[in-house]
């Protein structure tokens, strides 16, 4: 009888053991990358069929071709170049969701105390960072385009969906919040017509979750440590959120031994120098994770996390000079924990 | 008696040799299914290690399109020139497990000075010359599902 106990309890084992190994091949996922907005996003996507999820990530990137073509500030057929061309010399009759963006960017610019300007075309063109004319302007040049307050000079009119510029030195430039859209608009998408549960998009840095992991638990997002290369500064836990992070080791150049970050602060004309190094925000909408994230990147930390507390649903952690954090009230509930 | 008594002492040695023989057995068969079950795990184990071995590679992007595909599960070291338009190029190596840029035609170097990656956190990126280069594999690095950057 032992002998027997023995042998069942063995076999139960290795039907268990067996059965463990084989759930995990009930559901499959697809990766596929492609290149969108001057960046590399990648979609990963979680279901039963493989062929069904290739498909719907073809989709999703035709989806983020549509969103180019509409508010890329670098495609010269783009929507956007072509407002940019002729706005400042009468209104122009935009698409729906180009009006929206606008709209969207002229609220954020009031959110941050104009600290996220999209009027600020001609000083990114200026400083081209990221291009192969990068470099430090003129005082001159750069003074010139200082003071503006671009977004007084762009008059929005809601009825007749026309957009104009009151001043022809307002170019705009809608980079700080159009690849946050459009994870947006491509999340929606994979829900809504694709039937997508579980999956995780991330364009060129910003990571958008649809749903939980199959198994039902949250995801696992790690945050780039800001001086060094490919190592992590932390890791925290989402369901169904987005995690946008800014920092001033994406795109920079270096002059006379000095490095310039992308980052522009609109009121100084420079790459914002506020004592953050990377501001990371979680929440719903990847659009205002976006403005935010940028937005804290220049105000510094504390009056980030003075205008974060006044809104709900987003949280954040900003990260100091001496590669110290900071967080909002409410930033506990992503299970963040620092990696040495 | 003697003689019974014999006998009995005689069976009673042979019912505790076979007590302990039988006890052998057991112990020698838990042995053997420990063993196997042991060995399975092992195994899953390292076929699991090896997938993530095998299935890690870098894809190189050029103007938006993936031009190509290379695994990074050769020992010896090797170099592939990618040529752009007016003469733009990046010298790509290529290490067990890791890729960089060693040479390239644009003028801030970006590209050179992020020196070799091996994991997903970062993509090589030279933009003056719209080339990209994103580590991939068949499993999350360090269990993680995204990485924000």
């Amino acid at each position: 009888m032992g002998k027997r106990k023995i042998i069942m309890a063995v076999i139960f084992s290795v039907l268990f053991f067996v059965g463990c190994t084989g759930r995990q091949r009930q559901t499959t996922y697809v990766t596929e990358t492609a290149e969108y907005f001057g960046t590399v996003i990648t979609i990963t996507l979680y279901g039963e069929d493989e062929e069904s999820l290739k498909k719907s990530i073809e989709h999703a990137f035709d989806e983020c071709e549509r969103l180019e073509s509409i508010c890329s500030a670098k495609l010269p057929d783009s929507e956007l170049c072509r407002l940019n061309q002729t706005a400042a010399e009468s209104a122009v009759e935009v698409s729906k969701e180009l009006f929206f963006l606008i709209k969207e960017g002229l609220y954020y610019h009031r959110l941050s105390g104009g600290s996220l300007d999209i009027s600020i075309g001609k000083m990114i063109d200026l400083w081209g960072i990221g291009t192969e004319h990068a470099r430090v302007p003129k005082d001159t040049e750069r003074e010139a385009l200082i003071g503006l307050d671009g977004c007084k000079n762009i008059i929005l009119d809601e009825e007749e969906q026309t957009i104009q510029y009151t001043d022809k030195l307002v170019q705009i430039d809608l980079g700080g919040i159009a690849k946050g859209y459009a994870a947006d608009k491509v999340k929606e998408y994979l829900i809504e017509q694709e039937h997508i549960g579980s999956g995780i998009l991330n364009f060129g840095g910003n990571v958008m979750a649809i749903g939980e992991k199959t198994d039902g638990t949250a995801w696992k997002i790690g945050l780039t440590d800001p001086q060094e290369k490919g190592e992590l500064y932390g890791v925290l836990m989402i369901k169904d959120q987005c995690v946008v992070t800014s920092g001033d080791y994406e795109r920079y150049f270096i002059e006379d031994g000095k490095r310039y970050h992308h980052i522009l602060d609109p009121a100084a004309g420079y790459p914002a120098e506020s004592g953050i190094i990377s501001a990371t925000v979680i929440g719903d909408r990847a659009i205002l994770c976006d403005a935010l994230s940028t937005t804290c990147f220049i105000v510094g930390i504390e009056k980030a996390i003075e205008i974060i507390e006044t809104l709900d649903g987003v949280e954040c952690i900003l990260v100091d000079k001496d590669m110290q954090y900071h967080c909002s009230s409410g930033f506990s509930q992503y299970g963040f924990t620092r990696s040495y | 008696m003697v003689l019974l008594d014999h006998i009995e002492s005689m069976l009673m040695n042979e019912k505790i040799e076979n007590i302990t023989q039988q006890n052998n057995k057991s112990v020698f068969l838990i042995g053997i299914l420990i063993g196997i079950l042991f060995l399975m795990s092992a195994a899953t184990i390292w076929y699991q290690y090896k997938t993530v071995q095998r299935g890690m590679y870098a894809q190189i992007y050029q103007n938006g399109k993936l031009i190509q595909t290379l695994s990074l599960t050769e020992r010896e070291p090797y170099t592939i020139m990618i040529e752009g338009e007016n003469g733009a190029y990046n010298l790509l190596e290529i290490r067990e497990g890791e890729v960089g840029i060693v040479d390239a035609s644009c003028p801030d170097k970006l590209c050179e000075n992020m020196g070799f990656i091996s994991q997903p956190l970062l993509p090589i990126t030279c933009l003056p010359n719209h080339l990209i280069i994103q580590i991939v594999g068949e499993e999350a690095y360090m269990g993680l599902d995204g990485i924000a950057y």
